[in-house]
């Protein structure tokens, strides 16, 4: 009797259990679902990039724990942790100002703490947008060899798992390596990057391409002008409202250490978003493209002056020469 | 109670007077060689490098080159009052301390600790000018392997005639490339791993924290295999225009970048462990010892060109000899 009552609670506990296990599982597939589905395009329609980061920090981990009843939503994956990724890097940019004004102002140990904080913060994106490019490799399998059959969806998730591989490999570095990102995931992402359509893809295939061979100039065909095929990039970008590929431009020239080549690819990013809206569909990434011009803009500015880029700024340096004015003869002006 | 008004008046301007003015620091330059430019790691040690030299007495601002002959020439030019550029860049600037990338001439990590603490210490500072130039740090960069695309090839009789990506500015290299009879392809940092993965070459040398960046693995294919032995340590060096800098400037930085090794190492050990276990090929006793021969003779060779320093290669076989005191070589002392 008493073995029979045991055994029906461990059997109604079992019941019980399992019934809220079917009910999470259900529940995943609808967060995954509606995640794809709805709030991560609607998330792409928005212009709020501190909203977009509360939302891809706070419920990432949220999302992703109902991978532990159902399967890893990969493609969502990848978008979350890569924008997450981008809010963290956006932090360290924010230190790398901090250790400027301290340097300027001599106070030598906050500059050095400002630094350290840096490094941290790319460390921590690193490893966000490191699991962005493994979601990316778990969903179509290792870019850089072969072509995955892709539809058009599946291409922007493509896109977006490779630049957070490329995003990963840079933030490492800055962060002094210490997440380990293993650095042949750059050449493998850029390569991948060669399956999209560069009309398609808002001229980001050819930027990622010419952006190697800035850096390697003989692995470039003969005749082709890196830094051209960048500003080239970054026309179609423009054209597209979606200045993905001008951000590269400018990280690239940034790197380069010609300042006149960086200025140029900031002031023409400057006058596209003056003159060329944001593509409605994927706002979010054209102002998340924006803030990173900025970030390098904000820094050049903090460098010369102790400020960053004034409000509405962007695109002008403080030594601009304004065009002079002849004045006029104010006697003549006054005279009869 | 005047004396207390004008007192009180004059107190403002006697805490200001109290308040320590901020430094007025010469305003100098370092040119930065960094594959990456500015999103390189060389470029961001040179940002905590900075903050350091304040505190000797100098606003030293980093700028960014991708070509190291740029960044050289513009520091020979006076663009820049500094550089930071490889070890075979800085041979024109100081024989003693470039030769300490010589060919076969550091046994392990443990043998280049001790050379650098040595040279960076202040007995030693009399090494580091040449001229008006004068090396304010030497940061090691790692082991330099052999990668081969056919793995039978571990003799020095079978390198004979074969194609190898050769850094066309570097006399030593472009010397032993000549002396075992290979055939010269000339190359540089920027494109040596395109031909080496396309197959334009047969063999090339390189660091180990290149193997992964450059995908060498692409080029062993299923048949290369890494020499496991060390042809050389490369390393970064700061170059300093001495009159533009405080004395004792160098000294100082010598000794801070020394104690950069660990750290660096550690970084240089984790980037080694990336590379593909199989691609090893370890060389029997007697290879080790052919190839130790055969690197020693090109270095004597070069020493009695002018391009190593003598001193330099004394001091390393000295150190060598400490750690296998039965070699001939400490018997036979020709270095």
């Amino acid at each position: 009797m008493y073995l029979s009552i045991r055994t029906a609670i461990a059997a109604l506990i079992l019941m019980t259990m399992t019934g809220c296990s079917s009910i999470y599982t259900t529940t995943g597939w609808f967060a995954y679902d509606f995640a794809e589905d709805y709030a991560m395009p609607y998330v792409m329609k928005t212009d709020d990039t501190e909203m977009g980061c509360a939302m891809s920090e706070s419920m990432t981990p949220m999302l992703m724990a109902f991978s532990e009843l159902t399967w890893s939503p990969d493609r969502l994956a990848t978008s979350m942790y890569m924008q997450a990724g981008a809010c963290a890097e956006a932090r360290a940019n924010e230190e790398g100002l901090s250790y400027l004004r301290a340097y300027k102002a001599q106070n030598i140990g906050e500059a050095k703490d400002a630094r350290i904080r840096q490094k941290r913060l790319f460390s921590l994106a690193a490893n966000r947008q490191y699991k962005g490019y493994k979601h990316l490799v778990a969903e179509f399998g290792e870019p850089g060899e072969t072509c995955p059959d892709m539809d058009e969806e599946e291409e922007f998730f493509w896109m977006l798992g490779l630049i957070s591989g490329l995003q990963a490999v840079m933030s490492d570095v800055r962060g002094q390596g210490e997440v380990g990102v293993p650095k042949d995931i750059a050449m493998k992402s850029v390569r991948g990057s060669q399956c999209l359509d560069a009309q398609r893809w808002w001229g980001m295939p050819k930027a990622m391409q010419a952006a190697v061979w800035t850096m390697m100039p003989d692995n470039a065909p003969d005749g082709v002008d890196p830094w051209q095929e960048l500003a080239d990039a970054s026309e179609l970008a423009g054209d597209a409202g979606v200045r993905l590929a001008q951000a590269v431009e400018v990280v690239i020239a940034d790197g380069s250490g010609n300042e006149e080549r960086l200025r140029d690819a900031i002031r023409r990013h400057a006058q596209s978003v003056k003159t060329t809206p944001a593509n409605a569909q994927y706002r979010m990434l054209d102002i998340v493209a924006n803030q990173q011009v900025l970030a390098v803009s904000d820094r050049l500015w903090t460098e010369a002056t102790g400020s960053r880029t004034p409000i509405g700024g962007l695109g002008t340096f403080w030594d601009d020469q304004s065009p002079a004015e002849e004045a006029l003869d104010i006697d003549d002006l006054l005279g009869d | 109670m005047r004396t207390i008004f004008l007192f009180a008046l004059l107190l403002p301007s006697l805490v200001l007077a109290q308040i320590p003015q901020s430094k007025s620091l010469p305003k100098l330059s370092i040119c930065v060689f960094d594959p990456l430019g500015a999103n390189g790691s060389l470029f961001n040690t040179m940002k905590d490098y900075r903050t350091v030299a304040f505190d000797w007495g100098v606003d030293l601002e980093p700028r960014a080159y991708t070509d190291e002959k740029i960044a050289v020439d513009d520091f020979k030019a006076g663009q820049c009052d500094a550089t930071l550029v490889t070890g075979t860049r800085a041979r024109p600037f100081n024989k003693f301390t470039s030769s300490l990338a010589a060919i076969g001439a550091i046994s392990d990590e443990k043998m280049l600790r001790k050379l650098l603490a040595t040279i960076s210490s202040p007995k030693a500072a009399k090494y580091m000018r040449e001229g008006q130039y004068e090396i304010a740090g030497i940061m090691p960069a790692g082991p330099i392997y052999l990668f081969t695309r056919d793995r039978t090839i571990d003799t020095l009789e079978e390198l004979s005639g074969k194609r190898i990506a050769t850094i066309d500015y570097d006399e030593p290299s472009m010397f032993m490339v000549n002396h075992i009879g290979a055939s010269v392809v000339p190359s540089n940092s920027a494109n040596f791993s395109g031909k080496f993965n396309n197959g334009s070459v047969d063999i090339a040398y390189a660091p180990a924290v290149a193997y992964k960046p450059l995908e060498l693995y692409k080029g062993l294919e299923d048949n290369g295999g890494i020499l496991s032995f060390v042809l050389a340590y490369m390393d970064f060096q700061i170059i300093l225009r001495a009159d533009k800098f405080p004395a004792g400037f160098a000294q100082k930085s010598r000794v801070k970048v020394a104690s950069y090794f660990d750290s660096v190492n550690e970084f240089v050990e984790k980037e080694t462990k990336e590379i593909d276990p199989k691609y090893w090929i370890n060389l029997s006793d007697e290879a080790t010892q052919q190839y130790g021969g055969m690197l020693r003779d090109v270095r004597i060779k070069l020493r009695d060109q002018g391009v190593y320093d003598g001193k330099m290669l004394k001091l390393m076989r000295k150190l060598r000899c400490k750690s296998n005191p039965a070699a001939a070589e400490c018997v036979e002392k020709l270095e």
